[in-house]
């Protein structure tokens, strides 16, 4: 029974997948295709984030989001160190009170420290 | 009956809760202001923080969001002719023009009047219509039950999206996700690919976090950041007039009840409503008002158009367990996770936690007024915080939410996974809400299908001698149906 239901699922999408393409090449593509700047971006984004969660288990919740938040804000354009700082710092700590503390979540806390 | 109520009355006047629905509003009014936030997304970022909370003071929390997001989007779409949220769309037509005239204070007080008007509107008809469509939908059998999920699904597909089958094919993938897991009824694994982590299902919460959030993220990332205008407008006389705002009585009540049947109709939800309310409106009084000048009316029409969807999109969620637009959906998955089954046992079952939620909405639409009014001076800047700083916020926010659920990065794994089929799909104009619905509701649909088969013994033939069943399945069959063969009778 599973299966004849997974099966369906499957038959119907394929369905409207060739269906959906079919008609869909008629009208003007309006789409404009990714640059491979974007591209590099996006893949660069998700790059950090899978070092950030590595990161954690060693370097613990704290110094890994610090450096990660830092990473992030000059990806997203500040050049201004005391901003930086300032708010990787700030936003890293009041996650961590949130989380760890006030709803009792346990953050990795890493090997080294 | 009514001891019910007051009880309930008590349990959101405790402080804690008062508390919520405080931070709540005032969250809610910053996500609504800040335009590029939406209400979803803000939602989104706060559920995994409700997980400890008790389900009163969470939906308290969540209640103040949803109720002053609507109101806070509608101040930078006033100011900067930028709509906070999509729903604040048709508001900048008559609430900029009316900036432009140096009117800034008053188009804001009458935006926040009438978001309140609408809101208690919508709450008065749910209080009023909801139980009704519990009681009826208490004698529901299992073939019922499917075909409602089946027609909440298909008119969320079909309806309001500008491709049926793009709608289908995101709804279908959905449901097939939902697939992943132990079988409900016999318990075998399906599709874990040997995960552990796979055989409670795709935990719908990562999936919801990456579908609404990270394609806004990446977007922020590759767009790079946008300069947005200053405002040079004086803000005066912001608190209404008595007077005026009787005089808007009407364009209030055509926005109110328009948003609260829009908004009850799963699948359409606020852009709509607001747009269709200001046209109405605009017709209704073109005599005597001149729309598109910068006229308090067509503030106040589209205003209490979207407060009034939030009231009337909860009507389908309470009693039937079909959400009235995207919000209402993530609410869902909030009530999900507080153990709670939406649907007609919850007034039930839990009638006084029922009220509890008429309560809050009540509670959360005069606060909105009240802490609006007083600190309008601080939303009205907050555009100025730059979305180089709150991009990684948020970034952090979903990556540390959906860890929070399990305590398993396998669940942030899934949220990245969802984070970019979602940009993928809003990049090529596949709507991502039937899928998050298929995600949420699918599993109640595929036990109530395979309950109906085991009843009958394997026989469809089922959902069709039930009449209400055949019903629903009849109107979900024309409900796309009629979309595909519209442009034939068009042409001919």
């Amino acid at each position: 029974m599973p299966w004849v239901l997974t099966g369906f699922l499957v038959l119907l999408s394929v369905l409207l997948l060739i269906k959906s393409l079919s008609t869909k090449s008629e009208p003007e593509d309006k789409n404009v295709p990714l640059s491979l700047k974007d591209l590099i971006g996006i893949i660069g984004f998700i790059a950090l984030i899978v070092l950030y969660l590595t990161a954690m288990n060693y370097l613990g919740f704290i110094i890994a989001s610090i450096l990660f938040m830092a990473t992030l804000i000059f990806m997203s354009g500040s050049r201004k160190s005391i901003e930086i700082i300032l708010f990787s710092v700030s936003t890293t700590v009041v996650v961590y009170l949130l989380f760890q503390k006030f709803f009792n979540v346990q953050l990795p806390s890493g090997i080294i420290f | 009956m009514g001891d019910i109520a007051i009880a309930a009355l008590a349990e959101v006047l405790q402080f804690q809760n008062l508390l919520a629905s405080m931070m709540g509003v005032f969250y809610g009014l910053f996500i609504g202001a800040t335009p590029g936030l939406t209400i979803s997304l803000g939602m989104v970022l706060l559920l995994p923080m409700t997980f400890t909370l008790s389900p009163v003071t969470a939906f308290c929390l969540l209640l103040g969001l949803y109720s002053s997001g609507f109101t806070g989007g509608s101040i930078s779409a006033i100011l900067l002719n930028i709509p906070g949220t999509p729903s604040a769309a048709a508001t900048t037509i008559d609430g900029y023009a009316m900036a432009k005239n140096g009117r800034a204070g008053e188009a804001i007080g009458t935006a926040v009047a009438a978001s309140f008007f609408g809101g208690m509107f919508s709450l008065v008809c749910l209080v009023l219509i909801a139980p009704t469509i519990a009681k009826a939908a208490l004698s529901f059998g299992a073939p019922e039950l499917f075909a409602l999920v089946l027609l909440g699904l298909t008119l969320i597909c079909s309806f309001g999206q500008k491709s049926l089958i793009k709608g289908l094919v995101s709804g279908v993938i959905g449901l097939i996700f939902m697939t992943v897991g132990l079988d409900p009824m016999v318990g075998t694994p399906r599709f874990t690919f040997g995960y552990v982590e796979l055989q409670g299902g795709v935990s719908f919460l990562p999936a919801l976090i990456g579908l609404f959030a990270i394609p806004q993220i990446i977007n922020g990332i590759i767009t790079g950041v946008r300069v947005i205008p200053q405002y040079h407008t004086t803000i005066a006389g912001v608190l209404p007039k008595w007077k005026n705002l009787v005089k808007l009585i009407k364009p209030m009540l055509i926005g109110a009840s328009i948003g609260t049947s829009v908004g009850a109709i799963p699948g359409a939800g606020g852009p709509i409503a607001v747009f269709l309310s200001y046209d109405y409106a605009s017709r209704l009084l073109r005599k005597s008002h001149k729309f598109g000048s910068g006229i308090p009316e067509g503030v106040a029409a589209p205003e209490s158009a979207n407060n009034g969807v939030a009231g009337g999109a909860m009507i389908p969620m309470l009693t039937l367990g079909i959400p009235g637009d995207p919000i209402t959906a993530i609410l869902l998955g909030a009530l999900m996770i507080q153990g709670l089954t939406p649907g007609p046992l919850l007034f039930e079952n839990n009638a006084q936690f029922v009220y509890s939620i008429f309560w809050a909405f009540f509670v959360a639409n005069i606060l909105t007024l009240i802490l609006t009014f007083l600190t309008i001076k601080v939303w009205v800047r907050i555009h100025q915080v730059p979305a180089r700083i709150l991009l990684p916020i948020i970034t952090i926010l979903c990556i540390i939410g959906s860890y929070a659920l399990r305590n398993t990065f396998f669940d942030t794994g899934i949220m990245l996974f969802f984070g970019i089929l979602g940009f993928f799909m809003n990049k090529y104009d596949f709507p991502v809400v039937p899928m998050l619905l298929a995600i949420i509701l699918g599993p109640a649909m595929e036990e109530h299908l395979r309950m109906s088969l085991i009843i009958s013994q394997g026989d469809y033939s089922i959902f069709f001698t039930h009449p209400i069943s055949s019903t629903f399945i009849i109107i979900s069959f024309f409900s796309f149906i009629i979309p595909l063969i519209k442009p034939l009778l068009k042409k001919g």
